[in-house]
């Protein structure tokens, strides 16, 4: 199998996205049944080559993973729970940012995305078992959490934090 | 989403300087009144300490006489020309200095060129002497943002460091990554029409790509092309994607997606799409 059918393979199944076919790049979103709420979150160019490593790399940054874990996530080792947990922590981390340089300007945006972030949690399993693979992924988004302590948006990092928590340690 | 450059250049000094007083002073100057950070070493031992750790030290300012009980003879370190020339193995390229009230001091002079140290300039921790007319501290900066740039601009096949400014320019251009300003006014499909200009920066990113960010739109994803025009149109057809894709989300709901909508609408409309 390509690498771009894989990818497709991924983040239409186990990430559940939608694709939308355009001239320049396939876009993917979520569906509306999901209620999440958010816009296309990954714009993939076309390409008449197969998917290349700046290609993976970008759409791990778009996930909030790093490379390497999308890779895996590519052999099945990461599932969506911990992807919807990356994209959270990364969405999170992305309003934080905004809401430093400028709360007056980006206090709307920065809370209907704090929205949305829940309505993404709000996806993911409270009692999944995750694999040793995810458990690496897990571990590195506590540390990044842990690091930040004070932000108007704290109480979702928080309930991040929690969830995973929970999941790592089978509750 | 827009990313902000990497590339830095932040340049620190290590000061070696046994007496307190002098050692603050020189530390506050360079913090308060310069773009360089300091790491101090009290003694000879916490300098070569420092020396052979892992710490970036890009210039040396050293004192040249130190107590006995600051001093180091077990390394055989007993002055601030012993340091300096211990530091020009541990860090050949960094920048030496002496700051001391006998900097003048016969003989030290001769200790130095005997020892063949690149020292730069002697200070007299009297600082600022009559006929000085740049402090040491904002002489080290600018000697260290000097080298710097003819770093960048010399050309490795010449072998030259002209400092023309033709050469400092592209320099620049090279190295920094170029935020572009423009406005998107139309967008491909003719079904829609920009009722506002849309803001739009663009830079080329370290995977190489331009990507185009609207950035008051709140899109999550840029536009990505191999040129400014090919961002901007992968951007067009994003926008235009958003402006269906969000047709049918509830204006009184309270996610990103309604955030984005909004956002849209002041900027963007459509006349009847077919879905």
């Amino acid at each position: 199998m390509s690498r771009t059918n894989e990818v497709d393979r991924i983040l239409q199944g186990k990430v559940r996205l939608v694709k939308t076919h355009k001239a320049n790049h396939d876009h993917f979103s979520f569906p509306k049944m999901l209620g999440i709420g958010l816009p296309t979150i990954l714009a993939l160019s076309h390409s008449n080559r197969d998917i290349s490593e700046t290609n993976l790399k970008g759409l791990a940054d778009g996930l909030g993973m790093r490379k390497d874990e999308f890779a895996q996530s590519l052999q099945c080792h990461i599932g969506r729970n911990v992807i919807y947990l990356c994209l959270a922590s990364h969405l999170l981390r992305w309003i934080e940012g905004k809401f430093q340089a400028d709360p007056i300007v980006h206090e709307a945006g920065c809370r209907a995305m704090n929205r949305s972030v829940l309505n993404l949690i709000a996806q993911v399993e409270k009692a999944f078992t995750p694999n040793k693979h995810e458990i690496v992924v897990l571990n590195r988004l506590r540390a990044e959490i842990e690091a930040r302590t004070n932000h108007e948006f704290i109480s979702t990092f928080k309930l991040i934090d929690k969830l995973m928590i929970d999941v790592l340690s089978g509750r | 989403m827009l990313t902000p450059a990497t590339s830095t250049y932040a340049p620190a000094v290590l000061l070696v300087e046994d007496d307190r007083p002098a050692r603050e002073y020189f530390r506050d100057k360079l913090n308060e009144e310069t773009s360089i950070g300091v790491i101090v070493a009290r003694d000879l031992r916490e300098a070569r300490s420092l020396l052979e750790s892992k710490v970036q030290i890009d210039a040396i300012v050293a004192d040249l006489f130190f107590d006995l009980d600051k001093d180091d003879p077990v390394h055989n370190l007993h002055d601030g020309l012993d340091i300096l020339k211990f530091s020009a193995s541990t860090h050949p390229a960094a920048l030496q200095y002496v700051n001391s009230f006998w900097a003048d001091r016969e003989g030290y002079i001769e200790k130095a060129d005997k020892l063949r140290l690149p020292i730069k300039t002697w200070f007299s921790k009297q600082f600022r002497m009559p006929g000085d007319t740049e402090a040491p501290w904002a002489q080290v900066e600018r000697d260290l943002i000097q080298r710097r740039l003819s770093q960048e601009w010399a050309d490795p096949e010449e072998g030259s460091s002209d400092f023309s400014e033709l050469k400092a320019t592209e320099a620049i251009r090279r190295k920094i990554p170029v935020i572009k300003r423009t406005y998107i006014q139309e967008l491909i499909d003719t079904r829609f029409t920009v009722i506002k200009p849309i803001e739009v920066m663009s830079w080329r990113n370290e995977d190489a790509f331009v990507h185009a960010s609207a950035i008051k739109l709140g899109l999550l994803t840029d536009g990505v092309g191999e040129s400014v025009q090919e961002a901007l149109a992968s951007l067009m057809e994003l926008i235009e994607q958003h402006v269906l894709d969000l047709q049918e989300v509830q204006d009184s709901s309270e996610d990103y997606s309604a955030f984005v909508k909004a956002r849209l609408s002041e900027y963007v409309v459509s006349s009847e799409v077919d879905r």
